[in-house]
């Protein structure tokens, strides 16, 4: 994970004054941070009181699924703040997944929560998608990984 | 005449260049005619055979000959091999050296240049040939067997020129003729067929001095008409040996190229059109939805609905023209028109029955297939869009000669606002006498409107003739500039210009394109093997099945970023609508609410302000 976010050089002090973090990127990177919170209280209102019994594994998968997800919000909000070249791609796969469990949780038992977590997940693509945010970050991770090689 | 045409046409008589592995090359039609027979087919009788190959020749060819509607003529150039014949030419082109080095190296696969979809309709191409008409796999071998022959008799490499004098231009008119266009069968392209007419055209200036130059040339070619077959002499893409240009020759389809390369084309299926206008309004869509600029950031994408090509013009093979390693023949006239071409409406070669045209044999260089005459001989200058363009010796004369008939319609244009002010002037007169007399008032009332017409028609005729002032600058301004030599962009009439396909850059390239090739077939198998085996699971496998199939895809096409951008897209658009569905109404309300407490607060904050 430490190698997909390492920085392709270091730049110079005064070329990162120039990439200086957008008003898009900083709502982006803290709505992302907020989103890792509300993952987080999914997890707990999701997971199954102990002791664990076999008809509580689902609950405790989707939990675990929950915890997984602030993890990541909280590294994808810190890639995005610093302006990592995969940020753009990382938070876009983050809302991709969040969106596309929640569309699954829907044609299944449909909790309540899966909707404000679809309206949180449909906000973030718009903010993601908007072009000052999206043209910050290169589109394409292998491209990316060249530049660092060069 | 004819010997000044002939000269003209061997002035300018353009190097052809072919890509290695090319089988077929221009040739005498008096050979290929005496080496097969003719054929009439009838709606009602079915194929008939006129003239049994050896009888038939051009005299013969041109004969009138009194068909039923609907009945085809066509020539048979080949009786495909038998199969001892054609395992020995298989055999024998294996075991020869000289086969070998001849043989064609495709280098990247078209199907790893383009997407999914499309080879998933290139698939479908393919089985579409066992319905359609089409000319049999081995016709190939069989033509390049005879072919081999003839040339061996006596080698011999011809065109046929035709000059045309219209509108000022000169046009000069090669016209090549190959016995077989194998592209379909040796470099995987769209079709096979008998008998191919390729046509290039040089347009020259400057018959009032007697002295032509060349000005403008133009190739047939795949999807394009007018302006943009066109290109002007001094266009840096029109490669010359002194006065002759170089034509780079499709492998097998011989279409013309001005630069040597891969160009890929796409076939568009009339059926699928809908989807492909749908597809380009809901991209249209979402970039204006999200204010995208994606069209910018991105490199421009396949289209998806196309069958892909690719048309090798590399120039690695045979050079025939002037200096090169086979020269040209002394050409045949085809002006005036022989006998042969003017009489023989019928195709020249095997009539496939192909409903979609692309295996039959294109008929003479006078006649469409249909038998109507082509607009490339009836008008050559129209067929490349010179029509709207004048020879650079008349340009000057003829801006002059304008600018002088605009110089007089100024001048009449003045006399007649002169007058009309006049008019003008009187009638307001007229209209000031008339106020405050009751009486007068229907006078009154018809002079008024009276005024107020040729007001509008003075107002017209004075910004005419403003308008004419600023033509007569323009034009005064370009026939300075002309007789100081200025030309305009040699490619300033183009709209879409075909260019050679960039190299491939695929991660892992033989993996890729092994991929590529073995992926549509493998993506049924499975199918197959989750409709027999995991029945249940059928909606979820082929998600995950078209899931993992589109990472590879995009892996290899280094896309990975693009396909999670549009994938969670797509995601997010599908959780709006399904929000849209459950909370319809409370959608609705809120919309309401927030907008009547909007208009509230606006209107309160007027009053208290």
């Amino acid at each position: 994970m430490r190698r997909l976010f390492r920085r392709k050089s270091r730049p110079s002090r005064a070329s990162r004054r120039k990439r200086e973090i957008s008003r898009p990127i900083s709502i982006a990177g803290r709505l992302l941070g907020l989103q890792a919170l509300g993952f987080l209280i999914l997890a707990i209102t999701t997971a199954p009181e102990a002791p664990i019994l076999p008809h509580t594994f689902a609950e405790l998968w989707q939990a675990g699924f929950y915890i997984a997800l602030a993890g990541l919000s909280v590294l994808s909000a810190l890639s995005l703040l610093r302006l990592r070249p995969l940020a753009w791609n990382f938070a876009m796969l983050l809302q991709g997944t969040s969106l596309l469990f929640a569309l699954m949780l829907y044609l299944g038992e449909r909790p309540f929560y899966i909707y404000p977590q679809m309206i949180y997940g449909i906000v973030m693509v718009l903010e993601l998608n908007q072009p000052e945010l999206a043209s910050s970050f290169p589109k394409e991770i292998i491209n990316s990984q060249e530049e660092r090689k060069t | 005449m004819s010997s000044d045409s002939l000269a003209l046409l061997r002035r300018f008589e353009p190097v052809l260049r072919f890509t290695h592995g090319e089988r077929f090359f221009p040739m005498d039609v008096a050979r290929y005619v005496e080496n097969s027979s003719l054929w009439v087919h009838r709606p009602d009788t079915g194929a008939e055979r006129l003239y049994a190959e050896g009888e038939l020749s051009l005299d013969r060819l041109a004969e009138p000959r009194f068909e039923p509607f609907d009945s085809v003529q066509y020539i048979k150039f080949i009786e495909p091999l038998n199969i001892t014949q054609l395992a020995a030419y298989q055999l024998r082109q294996t075991l020869s050296k000289k086969a070998r080095e001849q043989a064609f190296h495709a280098g990247p696969g078209r199907l790893a240049r383009v997407g999914y979809g499309s080879r998933l309709l290139d698939a479908i191409f393919s089985l579409s040939l066992f319905a359609r008409g089409r000319v049999p796999g081995d016709t190939a071998a069989a033509a390049a067997v005879t072919y081999l022959r003839i040339q061996k008799k006596e080698e011999h490499y011809n065109y046929y020129g035709r000059v045309l004098e219209q509108d000022g231009w000169l046009a000069l008119q090669y016209w090549y003729f190959y016995p077989f266009n194998n592209w379909r069968s040796g470099f995987s392209g769209v079709n096979d067929h008998e008998g191919d007419w390729e046509m290039v055209c040089i347009y020259l200036y400057g018959g009032t001095k007697g002295d032509w130059q060349p000005e403008w040339l133009a190739y047939a070619s795949h999807d394009f008409e007018g302006d943009d077959l066109r290109r002007r002499w001094d266009d840096a893409e029109v490669e010359k040996v002194g006065d002759h240009p170089i034509i780079y020759a499709g492998a097998g389809s011989h279409a013309s190229y001005f630069q040597a390369g891969e160009y890929l084309s796409e076939l568009e299926i009339p059926l699928l059109s809908p989807l492909v206008s749908f597809f380009k309004r809901f991209n249209h869509f979402w970039d204006r939805l999200i204010g995208s600029e994606e069209k910018q950031i991105q490199p421009p994408t396949p289209q998806v609905f196309r069958i892909p090509f690719v048309d090798y013009a590399r120039g690695d093979g045979l050079s025939i023209g002037p200096g090169q390693e086979k020269e040209w023949n002394a050409p045949w006239l085809l002006s005036p028109a022989p006998k042969w071409a003017r009489a023989y409406r019928g195709l020249w070669g095997l009539w496939a029955q192909d409903p979609i045209m692309g295996e039959n044999a294109p008929a003479g260089p006078m006649y469409e297939r249909n038998g109507k005459v082509r607009r490339a001989w009836y008008d050559p200058i129209g067929w490349a869009g010179l029509d709207k363009q004048m020879p650079p010796d008349r340009t000057l004369e003829k801006a002059k000669r304008r600018e002088h008939a605009i110089e007089q319609r100024q001048h009449a244009l003045k006399i007649s606002i002169a007058e009309k002010s006049r008019e003008l002037r009187d009638l307001s007169l007229e209209l000031e006498a008339l106020l405050e007399q009751p009486h007068l008032k229907r006078l009154y009332q018809t002079r008024h409107k009276k005024i107020a017409a040729l007001s509008a028609e003075l107002d017209a005729m004075r910004a005419e003739l403003a308008a004419d002032g600023a033509l007569r600058e323009a034009l005064e301004l370009y026939a300075e500039r002309v007789e100081n030599g200025y030309k305009l962009s040699p490619r300033a009439h183009i709209h879409r210009a075909q260019h050679p396909a960039s190299a491939v850059s695929l991660r892992l390239g033989r993996i890729a394109e092994a991929w590529a090739a073995a992926s549509i077939g493998l993506m049924l198998l499975v199918f197959v093997a989750i409709v027999l085996f995991a029945r249940h699971y059928l909606v979820l496998g082929i998600a995950a099945m078209l899931g993992l199939v589109a990472i590879v895809e995009a892996t290899f096409r280094r896309r990975l970023g693009l396909l999670i951008g549009r994938a969670t897209n797509v995601i997010a658009f599908t959780a709006g609508l399904v929000l849209l569905y459950q909370f319809f109404w409370e959608l609705v309300i809120g919309i309401i609410l927030v907008a009547g407490a909007y208009i509230m607060w606006e209107n309160l904050r007027e009053l208290w302000s």
